[in-house]
């Protein structure tokens, strides 16, 4: 496992991107002093269920894999915070949400994520390595971003049996799938009887992180993170 | 504290210090104090007043800060031998709020002694240590005379300065940044006032300076429960000053502390909506229930109580104009989720009320400054009136929420939410589908909109229990709802004529 540098700082810097005829807000967190290894997109959770940058999932994981050599885009969704687009209207769409976690339109917000995926190769250029990392919703939304195959996917609180996770039966790249247990979000059984169905090079990884939310567990998500992305990384014929 | 990690806050038993030893402990933090006896009160006692004080706010049991007596004006601190070997074991920060803010130096030394040369003690106490990490308490006005736009980045620009206590604060700032072994965090507050809340205020400068004056130099009028004031006051009205609440200084003092990656920069807390003087004045005038204060432009040949006035408030002449605009990317950046609260006209009514009531400082303290808070007047009577003029009215919910709000003027309560109708019982056995459990301090920010629900949850400040999914999904309703229908809280005489919105 790659230790995390207790010197290292991250920089923060605020970036607006085009999704389709939409501009979003996200933010870029690189390190401060050394070499950016890889970068990756962080594609966060519901819109509906503290899905934006500020949640402690995006912004602790992208803190700190910034600090573990990581170049890491995180966003805020259309609709949600300063990016452009309608926000979800919830007293409308609640009854909806209430009964199946789902609010119309949601396919857009994969747009928003191979948007995301672009503007983080144009912002970070050459980097050797790529990489998509998921948190909840945004697991699902992971294989609708062309990738190639040296691209690892981590998946965390994965939301199997609540969002379509059907189109991993066609990824090929290694995939890091942490399973929280008494997650609400999904069931123990659910998960491994997906993870077993995958054919792609995988890792299942499970543990008591606090439900579904990973308060106060931020920082050794980060590093199980970045310790599986190095490793992929560090695999010969792995450059992107 | 059985390891390092401990924090070392200096200043605790001040106004903003003890709200940042509420915080920190509330946040978990291993806090030590360094504290010095006075006349009166031992170090023990001080620190225990303030204790009472932080868990009467919060609610809730806070662990004992670990107590070391010593003053920040001595060498080393005044610390023995034995307490700075354990300090050096035990903390690797220190967050530094003591200041001394008497703007005209004394014979004493003050403010360069406590300011200054205690801040230079201070770093190379930590530097011997090998504690690396010092959060320093500034000042925005370390800009001194400059009129801004003021860059967080920006320290030394060949800028006068209005008074000792500014000179003696960038000093300070210099001392620290120097300092080549420590990586330091500075906090560049405007001008603190009462809580944003409550109006607790522990300090009586500035802007109180003058509603106290006007206060005391008021004449019984003609008229049945108003006085008179010929006051005559050298503004425009337009003029702005940058007033920034003590619990959200504290508070976003608190989050950056708690979060390395947010450490090694300057941070502005100021206020990006000023308030206004015409605005502190109209409602200090009606608060006071004083007739005869004017606003002029130009003051020509003072009457006697003007002269008296403008002596009374000689120390802030060089303030009469607009406060410098503060730049807070820094702040805004790192703390997006908490803006700083506009001191509008509400709010500055709340701080001079409770000026009033407690006497400009003199009047007996009650520490309690949440506990004016009373969550029943909200679930039982704001709440399920103001649900029937919202949304949530047209939404088919059919459910129970649970509310356990812990600390003075808390309790629990069960919500049964039906029909668009809510109706509130106190502290029913009933086993909710959904419970909320927080304490007071949390339930006063998320009913006023300065927090939401799903933040403070997922900040651990709120805790669900039964149907998680549930309550996140009901969390994001009801802050909707609260953005819409804010509530301030008023003191139980008060609760009579709280009316809520049109």
């Amino acid at each position: 496992m790659t230790q995390p540098s207790r010197t290292e700082r991250e920089v923060i810097e605020e970036i607006r991107f085009p999704s389709g005829q939409l501009m979003l807000e996200g933010r870029l967190y690189y390190p401060e002093r050394n070499t950016i290894r890889g970068g990756v997109v962080l594609v966060g959770p519901h819109p509906m269920l503290g899905g934006d940058m500020n949640n402690n999932v995006v912004r602790g994981v992208s803190t700190w894999l910034a600090r573990l050599g990581i170049g890491t885009l995180c966003f805020n969704y259309r609709g949600v915070g300063a990016s452009e687009g309608k926000p979800p209207t919830i007293t409308t769409n609640l009854a909806e949400f209430w009964a199946t976690s789902r609010i119309e339109d949601e396919s857009a917000y994969a747009d928003d994520a191979r948007a995301a995926k672009v503007e983080l190769q144009e912002l970070l250029g050459d980097v050797p390595h790529l990489g998509l990392v998921g948190y909840s919703f945004g697991c699902s939304l992971l294989p609708h971003i062309p990738c190639d195959q040296a691209c690892p996917l981590a998946l965390i609180a994965p939301t199997v049996g609540r969002h379509d996770y059907a189109a991993y039966q066609n990824v090929s790249n290694s995939v890091l799938v942490i399973a929280p247990e008494g997650d609400f979000a999904t069931d123990s059984a659910q998960i491994g009887a997906w993870f077993d169905s995958l054919s792609a090079p995988k890792q299942l990884i499970r543990g008591e992180w606090d439900d579904h939310f990973f308060r106060g567990w931020e920082e050794e998500l980060a590093e199980t993170v970045s310790s599986f992305l190095h490793a992929r990384w560090e695999e010969p014929h792995a450059a992107n | 504290m059985d390891t390092r990690g401990g924090v070392l806050l200096t200043g605790a038993t001040g106004f903003l210090g003890r709200y940042l030893l509420r915080n920190l402990l509330s946040a978990g933090k291993r806090v030590a104090v360094l504290v010095r006896p006075t006349r009166t009160a031992t170090c023990a006692d001080r620190v225990e007043e303030v204790l009472e004080f932080a868990q009467s706010t919060v609610g809730t049991y806070l662990p004992q800060p670990t107590i070391l007596a010593g003053d920040l004006r001595e060498r080393d601190l005044g610390l023995s031998h034995a307490d700075r070997v354990w300090l050096s074991r035990r903390c690797d920060s220190v967050v530094h709020a003591a200041a001394c803010v008497s703007f005209r130096t004394s014979p004493d030394g003050e403010p360069h002694t406590t300011n200054v040369l205690a801040t230079h003690r201070l770093v190379d106490l930590c530097a011997r240590g090998g504690i690396r990490e010092l959060h320093h308490v500034s000042t925005a006005f370390v800009c001194g005379q400059r009129l801004g736009p003021i860059l967080e980045s920006e320290v030394e620009c060949g800028q006068t300065f209005h008074n000792e206590y500014e000179q003696s604060k960038l000093a300070a700032e210099l001392a620290v940044r120097s300092a080549r072994s420590i990586r330091s965090t500075i906090y560049r507050p405007s001008v603190i006032v009462g809580d944003s809340l409550t109006g607790y205020t522990g300090s009586y400068h500035g802007v109180y300076k003058f509603l106290e004056l006007a206060h005391r130099l008021a004449q019984p009028g003609n008229e049945m429960g108003r006085r008179i004031l010929p006051l005559r006051l050298p503004f425009a009205g337009d003029e702005l000053r940058n007033l920034v609440p003590v619990d959200w200084v504290a508070e976003a003092i608190t989050r950056i502390v708690g979060s390395i990656a947010l450490h090694g920069r300057t941070y502005h807390l100021t206020n990006p909506q000023p308030a206004t003087v015409r605005d502190i004045k109209e409602i200090a005038v009606e608060e006071l229930q004083i007739d005869g204060v004017e606003l002029v432009d130009r003051m020509a040949d003072p009457n006697a109580i003007e002269r008296a006035f403008l002596q009374g408030i000689a120390d802030y002449f060089p303030y009469l104009t607009s406060d410098p605009v503060f730049n807070s990317r820094n702040t805004r950046t790192a703390l997006p989720d908490l803006p700083c609260p506009q001191v509008d006209r509400e709010r500055i009514r709340i701080l001079v009320r409770f000026a009033i009531r407690d006497n400009w400082g003199r009047g007996k303290r009650k520490p309690t400054p949440r506990s004016a808070l009373q969550c029943g007047d909200y679930l039982e009577r704001y709440f399920p009136a103001a649900v029937t003029q919202s949304p949530l009215a047209r939404i088919p919910l059919d459910t129970t929420l649970g509310f356990d709000i812990r600390g003075p003027g808390g309790g629990r309560w069960i919500c049964r939410l039906s029909g668009g109708q809510v109706i509130s019982v106190r502290d029913s056995a009933e086993r909710p589908d959904v419970e909320y459990r927080m304490g007071v301090q949390t339930f006063a920010a998320v009913v006023s909109g300065r927090e939401t629900p799903q933040t403070a949850f997922f900040n651990h400040q709120i805790e669900i229990a039964g149907n998680v999914e549930d309550g996140l999904k009901l969390a994001l309703l009801f802050g909707e709802f609260v953005r819409d229908f804010p509530y301030s809280p008023c003191s139980q005489e008060e609760h009579d004529d709280a009316t809520l919105p049109d």
